[in-house]
């Protein structure tokens, strides 16, 4: 096998002429096409951290807006409940006194209305047994049994005194 | 109606009773009541509605011992 010279000279030229037009026309665009992608994808990791990063921020101040809601939620709902079971009691107090005034009043009443018709009886009862005794003295006291009241009457006046 | 007039300046006595009483029974009353009977004016009035009793009026005063006064009073 013969070596030329030459020829491997010119292969090596045709092969540095096509490695320099790759490497130009190729190898560079791609290069940058790699970096420019490669940048991207680093503003696009950036950007995502800072959003994670904004979204966390967001999270807490969420949490803690939220906590302080409920804090103030629940003191409002323990506020109202006292409030409630305070306005609660006082009505309960307000009624029990009322219906013991009521009770204390129709109490008063049914007693004074009790005493009036007790007071009633006892004097339609005296008046009954005193008209009944009327009538019973003046149909059967003879003149004889009255001369005999009137002059027991006339022995007792000595301890009656009229002013002179 | 008896009456023991002696002068119309004297005061009356006036005893009401259902049956009628005498001269001396007024004066007893009166004397008993330690009034001089003298010196009174004494009338005994038939009541029909007095039971059992008398009643004496002398210048307002009034002394009811009827039965039934005492019948009035314990009605009361």
């Amino acid at each position: 096998m013969e070596i030329l010279f030459p020829q491997i000279l010119f292969q090596i030229v045709n092969f540095g002429i096509i490695v320099a037009v790759l490497y130009k026309f190729l190898y560079k665009p791609i290069l940058k096409i790699l970096d420019q992608r490669s940048q991207k994808v680093s503003q696009g990791l950036q950007a995502a951290e800072a959003n994670l990063k904004a979204q966390e921020e967001l999270d807490d101040k969420v949490k803690s807006e939220l906590k302080q809601a409920q804090s103030e939620a629940s003191k409002v709902v323990k506020s109202a409940k006292t409030d409630a079971e305070k306005q609660a009691q006082e009505i309960l107090a307000k009624a029990r006194e009322e219906a013991g005034t009521i009770v204390a009043k129709e109490r008063a009443s049914m007693e004074a209305s009790f005493a009036q018709e007790k007071k009633q009886m006892e004097a339609d009862f005296a008046a009954m047994v005193t008209q009944t005794t009327k009538e019973l003295l003046a149909t059967y006291l003879t003149d004889s049994e009255q001369k005999k009241i009137i002059d027991h009457q006339i022995k007792d006046l000595k301890n009656y005194h009229f002013q002179a | 109606m008896k009456a023991n007039t002696f002068g119309s300046a004297n005061p009356t006595l006036v005893v009401e009773s259902v049956i009628p009483l005498s001269d001396a029974e007024l004066r007893q009353i009166s004397l008993n009541l330690g009034l001089d009977p003298n010196q009174l004016t004494l009338v005994n009035q038939k009541t029909a509605s007095l039971i059992g009793g008398m009643r004496i009026s002398y210048q307002g005063q009034v002394l009811d011992l009827s039965l039934e006064n005492k019948l009035n009073r314990i009605r009361e």
